[in-house]
Protein backbone atom coordinates (compact mmCIF):
# COMPACT_ATOMS: atom_id res chain seq x y z
CA UNK A 1 0.00 0.00 0.00
CA UNK A 2 1.28 3.70 -0.90
CA UNK A 3 1.63 6.30 1.70
CA UNK A 4 -0.98 8.30 1.06
CA UNK A 5 -3.57 5.02 1.00
CA UNK A 6 -2.13 4.14 4.50
CA UNK A 7 -2.22 7.51 6.30
CA UNK A 8 -6.52 8.07 4.84
CA UNK A 9 -6.87 4.62 6.26
CA UNK A 10 -4.93 5.76 10.00
CA UNK A 11 -6.87 9.01 9.55
CA UNK A 12 -10.64 7.48 9.01
CA UNK A 13 -9.33 4.72 12.04
CA UNK A 14 -8.05 8.24 14.38
CA UNK A 15 -11.46 10.14 13.61
CA UNK A 16 -13.18 7.37 15.13
CA UNK A 17 -11.69 7.67 18.76
CA UNK A 18 -10.68 11.11 18.74
CA UNK A 19 -10.83 14.09 15.98
CA UNK A 20 -8.19 15.65 14.51
CA UNK A 21 -8.06 19.03 13.07
CA UNK A 22 -6.94 19.25 9.44
CA UNK A 23 -3.74 21.60 10.70
CA UNK A 24 -3.02 18.47 12.96
CA UNK A 25 -3.31 16.19 10.50
CA UNK A 26 -1.13 17.70 8.09
CA UNK A 27 1.95 17.98 10.50
CA UNK A 28 1.43 14.47 11.27
CA UNK A 29 1.97 13.76 7.69
CA UNK A 30 5.06 15.83 7.08
CA UNK A 31 6.65 14.92 10.17
CA UNK A 32 6.03 11.48 11.12
CA UNK A 33 7.33 8.48 8.65
CA UNK A 34 5.75 4.77 7.92
CA UNK A 35 7.84 2.04 8.81
CA UNK A 36 6.78 -1.31 8.66
CA UNK A 37 8.50 -4.14 11.93
CA UNK A 38 8.23 -8.37 11.85
CA UNK A 39 6.64 -9.87 14.75
CA UNK A 40 8.77 -10.12 17.05
CA UNK A 41 11.01 -7.23 16.53
CA UNK A 42 11.75 -4.84 19.20
CA UNK A 43 10.41 -1.18 18.47
CA UNK A 44 11.89 0.29 22.16
CA UNK A 45 14.98 -1.37 23.91
CA UNK A 46 15.05 -1.23 27.30
CA UNK A 47 18.19 0.66 29.31
CA UNK A 48 18.09 2.61 25.69
CA UNK A 49 16.83 6.39 25.87
CA UNK A 50 13.31 6.41 23.52
CA UNK A 51 13.88 8.98 20.68
CA UNK A 52 10.60 7.81 19.12
CA UNK A 53 6.71 7.97 19.93
CA UNK A 54 4.76 5.02 17.50
CA UNK A 55 0.84 5.38 16.18
CA UNK A 56 0.16 2.02 15.86
CA UNK A 57 -1.94 1.61 12.03
CA UNK A 58 -1.98 -2.18 11.69
CA UNK A 59 -1.23 -4.82 14.34
CA UNK A 60 -0.32 -5.13 17.73
CA UNK A 61 2.22 -4.45 19.94
CA UNK A 62 3.22 -5.25 23.57
CA UNK A 63 4.72 -3.38 26.67
CA UNK A 64 6.20 -4.63 29.20
CA UNK A 65 9.28 -4.50 31.83
CA UNK A 66 11.09 -7.15 33.42
CA UNK A 67 11.49 -7.55 36.94
CA UNK A 68 13.13 -10.78 38.99
CA UNK A 69 13.80 -12.27 35.27
CA UNK A 70 10.10 -12.24 34.59
CA UNK A 71 7.84 -10.35 32.03
CA UNK A 72 5.14 -8.07 32.90
CA UNK A 73 3.28 -6.97 30.62
CA UNK A 74 1.67 -3.18 30.86
CA UNK A 75 -0.63 -3.46 28.03
CA UNK A 76 -1.02 -4.06 24.30
CA UNK A 77 -1.03 -1.61 22.11
CA UNK A 78 -3.91 -1.88 18.81
CA UNK A 79 -4.73 1.15 15.77
CA UNK A 80 -5.11 3.92 16.59
CA UNK A 81 -3.33 4.18 19.51
CA UNK A 82 -0.56 6.63 20.53
CA UNK A 83 2.60 4.43 22.60
CA UNK A 84 5.73 4.87 23.53
CA UNK A 85 7.81 4.56 26.72
CA UNK A 86 6.91 8.03 27.99
CA UNK A 87 9.31 8.65 31.18
CA UNK A 88 11.74 7.67 28.83
CA UNK A 89 11.11 9.64 25.79
CA UNK A 90 10.27 13.30 27.79
CA UNK A 91 12.84 12.95 30.43
CA UNK A 92 15.89 11.40 28.19
CA UNK A 93 16.46 8.92 30.55
CA UNK A 94 17.18 4.79 30.46
CA UNK A 95 13.81 2.86 28.89
CA UNK A 96 12.11 0.90 32.08
CA UNK A 97 9.56 -0.40 29.47
CA UNK A 98 10.25 -2.64 26.32
CA UNK A 99 8.13 -2.58 23.54
CA UNK A 100 7.88 -5.44 21.19
CA UNK A 101 5.85 -6.84 17.85
CA UNK A 102 3.00 -9.14 18.52
CA UNK A 103 2.24 -9.40 14.90
CA UNK A 104 3.97 -7.62 11.87
CA UNK A 105 2.88 -3.74 12.40
CA UNK A 106 2.81 -0.94 10.25
CA UNK A 107 3.30 2.66 12.58
CA UNK A 108 3.61 6.25 12.09
CA UNK A 109 6.95 6.76 14.21
CA UNK A 110 7.76 10.27 15.27
CA UNK A 111 10.81 11.87 16.06
CA UNK A 112 11.49 13.38 19.88
CA UNK A 113 13.38 16.45 18.47
CA UNK A 114 10.83 17.10 15.59
CA UNK A 115 8.40 17.04 18.48
CA UNK A 116 9.45 19.16 20.90
CA UNK A 117 10.31 21.38 18.54
CA UNK A 118 6.69 21.52 17.19
CA UNK A 119 5.80 22.54 21.10
CA UNK A 120 7.24 25.40 21.02
CA UNK A 121 6.36 26.38 17.31
CA UNK A 122 3.06 24.93 16.43
CA UNK A 123 0.11 25.04 19.33
CA UNK A 124 -2.36 22.06 17.46
CA UNK A 125 0.24 19.09 18.25
CA UNK A 126 0.70 20.63 21.83
CA UNK A 127 -3.48 19.87 22.28
CA UNK A 128 -3.37 16.68 19.49
CA UNK A 129 -0.67 14.88 22.54
CA UNK A 130 -2.57 16.35 25.14
CA UNK A 131 -5.19 14.40 23.96
CA UNK A 132 -3.18 11.07 23.26
CA UNK A 133 -1.86 11.61 26.65
CA UNK A 134 -5.42 12.02 28.04
CA UNK A 135 -6.35 8.57 26.23
CA UNK A 136 -3.39 7.07 27.54
CA UNK A 137 -4.03 7.68 31.17
CA UNK A 138 -7.46 6.74 31.27
CA UNK A 139 -6.49 3.33 29.65
CA UNK A 140 -4.32 2.89 32.24
CA UNK A 141 -6.49 3.76 34.88
CA UNK A 142 -8.65 1.55 33.60
CA UNK A 143 -6.21 -1.32 33.35
CA UNK A 144 -5.66 -0.27 36.79
CA UNK A 145 -8.87 -0.91 38.27
CA UNK A 146 -9.12 -4.07 36.58
CA UNK A 147 -5.86 -5.67 38.52
CA UNK A 148 -7.47 -4.89 41.42
CA UNK A 149 -11.15 -5.77 40.99
CA UNK A 150 -10.93 -8.64 38.28
CA UNK A 151 -10.19 -12.42 39.20
CA UNK A 152 -7.40 -14.28 36.84
CA UNK A 153 -10.76 -15.74 34.92
CA UNK A 154 -12.57 -12.32 34.45
CA UNK A 155 -9.16 -10.93 33.09
CA UNK A 156 -8.89 -13.20 30.70
CA UNK A 157 -12.27 -12.87 29.63
CA UNK A 158 -11.60 -9.23 29.45
CA UNK A 159 -8.61 -9.63 27.17
CA UNK A 160 -10.53 -11.88 25.08
CA UNK A 161 -13.58 -9.45 24.90
CA UNK A 162 -11.58 -6.42 24.10
CA UNK A 163 -9.03 -7.84 21.61
CA UNK A 164 -10.39 -10.86 20.31
CA UNK A 165 -7.74 -10.61 17.40
CA UNK A 166 -5.59 -10.08 19.42
CA UNK A 167 -5.51 -13.15 21.66
CA UNK A 168 -5.19 -15.57 18.96
CA UNK A 169 -1.37 -14.02 18.29
CA UNK A 170 -0.22 -14.51 21.75
CA UNK A 171 1.45 -17.02 23.68
CA UNK A 172 0.98 -18.60 27.28
CA UNK A 173 3.69 -16.64 28.50
CA UNK A 174 2.57 -13.33 26.90
CA UNK A 175 -1.28 -13.66 28.30
CA UNK A 176 0.00 -14.97 31.35
CA UNK A 177 2.36 -11.79 32.05
CA UNK A 178 -0.87 -9.58 31.00
CA UNK A 179 -2.94 -11.15 33.74
CA UNK A 180 -0.46 -11.64 36.29
CA UNK A 181 0.06 -15.13 37.06
CA UNK A 182 1.45 -18.05 36.37
CA UNK A 183 1.79 -19.95 32.66
CA UNK A 184 0.51 -23.02 34.71
CA UNK A 185 -2.19 -21.15 35.92
CA UNK A 186 -3.50 -19.78 33.00
CA UNK A 187 -3.79 -23.76 31.42
CA UNK A 188 -5.96 -24.43 34.62
CA UNK A 189 -8.01 -21.32 33.75
CA UNK A 190 -8.54 -22.65 30.17
CA UNK A 191 -9.09 -26.46 31.34
CA UNK A 192 -12.13 -25.28 33.44
CA UNK A 193 -13.40 -22.86 30.75
CA UNK A 194 -13.27 -26.34 28.84
CA UNK A 195 -15.16 -27.83 30.82
CA UNK A 196 -18.04 -25.25 31.44
CA UNK A 197 -18.58 -24.95 27.55
CA UNK A 198 -18.33 -28.93 27.46
CA UNK A 199 -21.25 -28.95 29.88
CA UNK A 200 -23.49 -25.85 28.52
CA UNK A 201 -22.97 -28.10 24.55
CA UNK A 202 -23.89 -31.67 26.47
CA UNK A 203 -26.68 -30.29 28.11
CA UNK B 1 -3.91 33.59 48.70
CA UNK B 2 -0.71 34.23 51.35
CA UNK B 3 3.07 35.34 49.44
CA UNK B 4 4.50 31.70 50.63
CA UNK B 5 1.56 29.81 49.09
CA UNK B 6 1.82 32.33 45.72
CA UNK B 7 5.54 31.22 45.60
CA UNK B 8 4.57 27.16 46.21
CA UNK B 9 2.24 26.92 43.12
CA UNK B 10 4.73 29.40 41.08
CA UNK B 11 7.84 26.93 41.81
CA UNK B 12 5.62 23.76 41.03
CA UNK B 13 5.06 24.92 37.71
CA UNK B 14 8.45 26.23 37.33
CA UNK B 15 9.49 22.25 37.53
CA UNK B 16 7.29 21.82 34.55
CA UNK B 17 8.61 24.69 32.65
CA UNK B 18 10.19 28.36 33.68
CA UNK B 19 7.73 30.77 32.83
CA UNK B 20 7.68 34.66 33.55
CA UNK B 21 5.80 36.80 35.92
CA UNK B 22 3.41 37.48 33.56
CA UNK B 23 2.72 34.26 32.19
CA UNK B 24 1.81 32.99 35.55
CA UNK B 25 -0.42 36.35 36.09
CA UNK B 26 -2.27 35.38 33.07
CA UNK B 27 -2.97 31.89 34.98
CA UNK B 28 -3.99 33.45 38.04
CA UNK B 29 -7.73 33.50 37.42
CA UNK B 30 -7.93 29.78 37.04
CA UNK B 31 -6.22 28.74 39.93
CA UNK B 32 -8.47 28.52 43.13
CA UNK B 33 -6.71 28.43 47.00
CA UNK B 34 -8.19 26.12 49.27
CA UNK B 35 -8.01 24.43 52.62
CA UNK B 36 -9.88 21.30 54.11
CA UNK B 37 -10.03 19.56 57.71
CA UNK B 38 -8.48 15.99 57.81
CA UNK B 39 -11.35 13.51 56.15
CA UNK B 40 -13.09 15.64 53.75
CA UNK B 41 -14.50 14.02 50.81
CA UNK B 42 -13.54 15.93 47.81
CA UNK B 43 -15.22 13.63 44.85
CA UNK B 44 -17.29 10.91 45.75
CA UNK B 45 -18.44 7.55 43.49
CA UNK B 46 -21.13 8.40 40.90
CA UNK B 47 -20.14 12.34 41.10
CA UNK B 48 -19.05 14.06 38.01
CA UNK B 49 -15.40 14.78 39.25
CA UNK B 50 -15.35 19.10 38.73
CA UNK B 51 -11.42 19.88 39.50
CA UNK B 52 -7.86 19.26 39.60
CA UNK B 53 -5.58 19.50 42.17
CA UNK B 54 -2.63 20.59 42.63
CA UNK B 55 -1.52 19.43 46.43
CA UNK B 56 0.39 22.39 48.46
CA UNK B 57 0.62 20.39 51.69
CA UNK B 58 -1.24 17.42 53.50
CA UNK B 59 -2.13 14.08 51.57
CA UNK B 60 -5.56 13.58 49.37
CA UNK B 61 -6.07 10.09 48.74
CA UNK B 62 -8.02 8.68 45.62
CA UNK B 63 -9.66 4.75 46.09
CA UNK B 64 -12.35 3.20 45.00
CA UNK B 65 -14.73 0.33 46.69
CA UNK B 66 -15.93 -3.53 45.46
CA UNK B 67 -17.33 -5.86 47.08
CA UNK B 68 -17.02 -3.93 50.62
CA UNK B 69 -13.37 -3.93 50.14
CA UNK B 70 -11.57 -0.33 49.57
CA UNK B 71 -8.35 -0.09 47.27
CA UNK B 72 -6.31 3.21 47.52
CA UNK B 73 -4.74 3.61 43.85
CA UNK B 74 -2.81 6.53 44.88
CA UNK B 75 -1.52 9.14 48.08
CA UNK B 76 -0.71 12.77 46.53
CA UNK B 77 1.48 15.29 48.33
CA UNK B 78 4.38 17.19 47.47
CA UNK B 79 2.65 19.63 44.97
CA UNK B 80 1.79 16.64 42.64
CA UNK B 81 -1.63 16.95 41.43
CA UNK B 82 -4.82 14.45 41.41
CA UNK B 83 -8.17 14.04 40.63
CA UNK B 84 -10.69 11.32 39.58
CA UNK B 85 -9.37 11.96 35.96
CA UNK B 86 -11.30 9.80 34.24
CA UNK B 87 -14.44 11.54 35.53
CA UNK B 88 -12.83 14.75 35.25
CA UNK B 89 -11.60 14.51 31.48
CA UNK B 90 -14.56 12.41 30.42
CA UNK B 91 -17.29 14.12 32.14
CA UNK B 92 -19.09 10.47 33.63
CA UNK B 93 -19.76 9.53 37.28
CA UNK B 94 -16.51 9.01 39.42
CA UNK B 95 -15.79 5.46 39.85
CA UNK B 96 -13.66 6.87 42.74
CA UNK B 97 -13.70 8.64 45.76
CA UNK B 98 -11.29 11.28 46.42
CA UNK B 99 -10.25 12.46 50.37
CA UNK B 100 -7.71 14.31 52.75
CA UNK B 101 -6.39 12.53 54.82
CA UNK B 102 -4.87 14.60 56.92
CA UNK B 103 -5.15 18.10 56.52
CA UNK B 104 -4.56 19.59 53.00
CA UNK B 105 -4.22 23.30 51.32
CA UNK B 106 -4.76 22.70 47.41
CA UNK B 107 -5.26 24.69 44.85
CA UNK B 108 -7.76 23.33 42.76
CA UNK B 109 -8.81 24.26 39.37
CA UNK B 110 -12.19 23.34 37.86
CA UNK B 111 -13.20 21.73 34.74
CA UNK B 112 -15.34 24.27 33.16
CA UNK B 113 -11.56 27.40 33.64
CA UNK B 114 -9.52 24.99 32.36
CA UNK B 115 -10.66 23.52 28.76
CA UNK B 116 -11.67 27.23 28.39
CA UNK B 117 -8.22 28.47 29.19
CA UNK B 118 -6.39 25.58 26.87
CA UNK B 119 -8.14 27.45 24.03
CA UNK B 120 -7.40 30.79 25.11
CA UNK B 121 -3.66 30.62 26.66
CA UNK B 122 -1.05 28.49 25.36
CA UNK B 123 0.84 27.87 28.51
CA UNK B 124 -2.29 26.48 29.99
CA UNK B 125 -2.57 23.92 27.18
CA UNK B 126 1.21 22.85 27.70
CA UNK B 127 1.21 22.91 31.37
CA UNK B 128 -2.20 20.84 30.67
CA UNK B 129 -0.23 18.39 28.27
CA UNK B 130 3.00 18.16 30.40
CA UNK B 131 0.73 17.19 33.86
CA UNK B 132 -1.11 14.80 32.08
CA UNK B 133 2.47 13.29 31.14
CA UNK B 134 3.45 13.68 34.39
CA UNK B 135 0.65 11.68 35.73
CA UNK B 136 0.88 8.63 33.27
CA UNK B 137 4.49 8.02 34.31
CA UNK B 138 3.56 8.17 37.89
CA UNK B 139 0.71 5.70 37.00
CA UNK B 140 3.28 3.77 34.75
CA UNK B 141 6.11 3.61 37.66
CA UNK B 142 3.50 2.62 39.95
CA UNK B 143 2.67 -0.63 37.99
CA UNK B 144 5.97 -1.30 37.76
CA UNK B 145 6.59 -1.21 41.67
CA UNK B 146 3.88 -3.69 42.30
CA UNK B 147 4.87 -5.99 40.10
CA UNK B 148 8.73 -5.57 41.02
CA UNK B 149 8.64 -5.47 45.07
CA UNK B 150 7.08 -7.19 47.89
CA UNK B 151 4.33 -5.43 50.00
CA UNK B 152 7.00 -4.98 52.31
CA UNK B 153 9.41 -3.45 50.43
CA UNK B 154 6.44 -0.72 49.06
CA UNK B 155 5.82 -0.23 52.67
CA UNK B 156 9.72 0.12 53.74
CA UNK B 157 9.87 3.00 51.06
CA UNK B 158 6.36 4.89 51.93
CA UNK B 159 8.15 5.13 55.28
CA UNK B 160 11.06 6.62 54.09
CA UNK B 161 9.49 8.78 51.74
CA UNK B 162 6.32 9.84 53.30
CA UNK B 163 7.05 9.45 57.28
CA UNK B 164 4.09 12.02 57.84
CA UNK B 165 1.43 9.81 55.75
CA UNK B 166 2.39 6.67 57.90
CA UNK B 167 2.39 8.09 61.14
CA UNK B 168 -0.76 10.23 60.42
CA UNK B 169 -3.04 7.97 59.09
CA UNK B 170 -4.92 4.90 60.04
CA UNK B 171 -2.82 1.96 59.06
CA UNK B 172 -6.02 -0.21 56.90
CA UNK B 173 -5.52 2.69 54.16
CA UNK B 174 -1.89 2.19 53.78
CA UNK B 175 -2.82 -1.82 53.56
CA UNK B 176 -5.26 -0.98 50.91
CA UNK B 177 -2.43 0.94 48.92
CA UNK B 178 0.10 -2.11 49.47
CA UNK B 179 -3.23 -4.60 48.39
CA UNK B 180 -2.62 -6.40 51.59
CA UNK B 181 -4.96 -7.26 54.52
CA UNK B 182 -4.64 -4.53 57.70
CA UNK B 183 -2.89 -7.75 59.73
CA UNK B 184 -0.27 -8.87 57.18
CA UNK B 185 0.79 -5.04 57.19
CA UNK B 186 0.60 -5.26 61.39
CA UNK B 187 3.00 -8.58 60.53
CA UNK B 188 5.32 -6.28 58.14
CA UNK B 189 5.56 -3.61 61.38
CA UNK B 190 6.34 -5.83 63.69
CA UNK B 191 9.36 -7.25 61.52
CA UNK B 192 10.58 -4.27 61.00
CA UNK B 193 10.68 -2.99 64.90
Amino acid sequence: MDKEKILEKYKIELNKTMPIEESQWEFLKLSFSIKTYKRKDILIELNKVTNEIFLIVEGYVQLFHLANNKEYTIDFFSPPLVVTSFESFIHRTPSKLCLKAITDVTVLVGNYDVISEAYMHFQPIQKLSRFFTEYSLISRLESEYNNNTLSAKEKYFYLFEKHPHLIKNLNQKQIASYIGIAPESLCRIKKSLEKDKNMLTNN
Amino acid sequence: MTPNQFADIRNKINTYIPITDEEFESLYHILDYKEYPKNTILTTVGEVEDYFYIVLSGFLRLYHIVDGKEYTTSFTTDSNTTSSYESFIKRTPSKYILETCTRASVVRLSYEKVYKAYDENFLVERLGRISTEQNYIRKINQQIEINSFTAEERYIKIKNEWPDLIENIPQHKIATYLGIAPESLSRIRKNLD
